[in-house]
């Protein structure tokens, strides 16, 4: 039990690490100390996040769906990950990185915690729309799109960070890597929409029945500009 | 006696802050006494907006006012809770390192500024309150007020975000930087000195006294060598440790810019929070109501107002 809690407190600590200086955290990896360590910690507490945040927006629909969309939140974000993650280690060996498999995966996890945080603290917000505007789900779904936009586009920018210190010493085929690693990101951009699309529901529709996975239909974007035209009051 | 005495004190932490800002913030910036002056700031705040409130709710009747004498306060205070975490894990992330009791002190004197000021125009608000009938007036009158409180409310967070959150450049860093630097530099010249012994000691042995003339040429030449050499680290080291200082500069920057954003997510979420809370003025003539029946989401009934304006539906 002890150990345990002071398992959970190392992860956490991890966590606030990175979070408060993160220059250091990045050299960390860049010199290999303790890898194995960090990936398990910022493992843990990304998921965690991750599955506070997917309890909230299931809680739209009912318990069920919340116990569902907990577990395949975290699922969406680390899978995407690790289905892309061998593309970018590949590719990045091919052109001259001499970062190991353990350095490639510490960089990336550390940007999807990045999210996690970001999204666990975005978290209250929309706990708070959800129990006072429990009609609109357009505006809610819209809402989450918004912050995951937001988190993403912050997490996006300390995967560039990461890759920088990363490659720093050695400058061969640097310009590459960097656009290698732009490439990627589109893919896991592409990957990530394909996977969510799968997952689906997260939110549940209101009013529609509890299912654990949707029949496939339709497109990311054609939803989302449905939902616009519906709070526009087009439709 | 000793409630009084209690009294008088958060009392004495809210007159502090008025009179002596900037060492209060000062106060804050180091974590002196941090959870009184949390403290006494959250209950001076929900005083001063409870009588306020109280005032604007009793022009439909008492109930009212008792309602709305507890909903200001609410409004105020749970929007700045379901906000923070976003302010305070948005400062962590580009490397700020204050306390969450912090960002929770600095968040909370620019409501208790607002609420002061909300206090000192309750007068004047009563006043019109009495003096008047015209409903509409008094509602224009009162958003006026709110929006001049509101406003150097916001004006002072922003002041109060400068002072407290400024991370001055980052002293213990510098200070281990130069640590290094000199550690280096004394190994450096300690290696140095260590070779030119060895050296000497071997060219001793081997060599003759003739050669020396020569040998010692070829040193002072290496010596020289090896002094350029400590100067081009020193250089190096010391243009590293600038980059560092600009980069915290650079975040600092940000740190203000995400202050003026997570303003747009306060009130954001304020607005929302005072639609479900209302009624806070009560219509005259209707029937007191705890709460108006849920019209849902403000910007989706607004969008959809102005969309019937416009004729699209």
């Amino acid at each position: 039990m002890l150990e345990k809690r002071t398992h959970k407190a190392e992860n956490l600590n991890v966590l606030i690490n990175l979070l408060r200086d993160r220059q250091n955290f990045l050299e960390e990896i860049n010199q290999g100390i303790r890898l194995p360590n960090k990936i398990n910690s910022l493992l843990v507490s990304s998921s965690v996040c991750f599955a506070l945040y997917g309890l909230i927006i299931g809680a739209s629909h009912s318990w069920m769906q919340s116990l569902s969309s907990a577990i395949k939140f975290p699922a969406f974000y680390l899978l995407t990950l690790m289905i892309c993650f061998p593309t970018l280690f590949f590719f990045n060996i091919l052109f001259g990185s001499r970062s190991t498999l353990l350095q490639h995966l510490a960089v990336l996890l550390t940007a999807v915690s990045v999210i996690s945080v970001l999204l666990f603290s975005f978290a209250p917000v929309t706990l708070f729309f959800l129990i006072t505007t429990p009609n609109s789900y357009q505006f809610f779904k819209i809402l989450n799109v918004l912050i995951f936009l937001i988190t993403g586009f912050f997490g996006v920018k300390f995967l560039y960070e990461g890759m920088q210190i990363l490659s720093k010493q050695n400058e061969n085929g640097k310009k590459t890597r960097t656009f290698i690693v732009q490439s990627w990101l589109i893919l896991y951009g592409l990957i990530g929409m394909q996977l969510g699309w799968f997952l689906r529901p997260f939110f549940g529709s209101p009013g529609s029945q509890f299912e654990l996975f949707r029949a496939i239909q339709g497109n990311f974007y054609l939803d989302i500009i449905e939902a616009f035209a519906e709070v526009f009051g087009f439709k | 006696m000793q409630q009084k005495s209690k009294g008088i004190k958060y009392f004495g932490t809210l007159t502090s802050l008025l009179r002596d800002r900037d060492s209060f913030l000062e106060e804050v910036k180091e974590g002196v006494r941090l959870p009184s002056k949390i403290i006494s700031l959250l209950v001076c705040s929900s005083l001063f907006l409870s009588i306020y409130g109280a005032i604007i709710g009793a022009y439909h009747s008492w109930m009212q006012a008792l309602s709305s004498a507890v909903k200001l306060p609410v409004l105020y205070l749970i929007t700045l809770l379901i906000c923070l975490p976003t302010l305070f894990f948005a400062n962590i992330i580009f490397g700020s390192k204050r306390t969450f009791g912090q960002f929770f002190a600095i968040v909370l004197t620019a409501v208790s500024i607002t609420s002061v000021l909300l206090f000192s125009f309750a007068s004047i608000s009563l006043f019109f309150m009495i003096s008047t009938n015209h409903y509409q007036f008094i509602i224009l009158i009162n958003v006026i007020i709110f929006s001049i409180t509101g406003f150097i409310g916001v004006s002072f967070l922003s002041k109060a975000a400068n002072v407290v959150l400024e991370q001055e450049p980052d002293k213990i860093r510098e200070k281990s930087l130069e640590d290094n630097l000199e550690y280096k530099l004394e190994q450096n010249q300690e290696q140095n000195r260590e070779q030119n012994l060895e050296y000497k000691l071997e060219q001793n042995l081997e060599q003759n006294q003739e050669y020396n003339l020569e040998q010692n040429l070829d040193k002072e030449s290496e010596i020289l060598i090896e002094q350029d050499f400590i100067k081009f680290s020193k250089e190096d080291l010391q243009d590293n440790s600038k980059h560092k200082l600009n980069k915290d500069d650079n975040g600092s920057k940000i740190r203000q810019k995400i202050v003026k954003y997570w303003l747009f997510l306060y009130a954001f979420v304020g607005i929302q929070l005072g639609w479900s809370l209302r009624p806070f003025f009560g219509t005259p003539g209707s029937p007191f109501q705890l709460f108006r029946e849920r019209e849902g989401n403000i910007y989706v009934s607004i969008i959809q107002s102005l969309a019937y304006l416009l004729g699209i539906r």
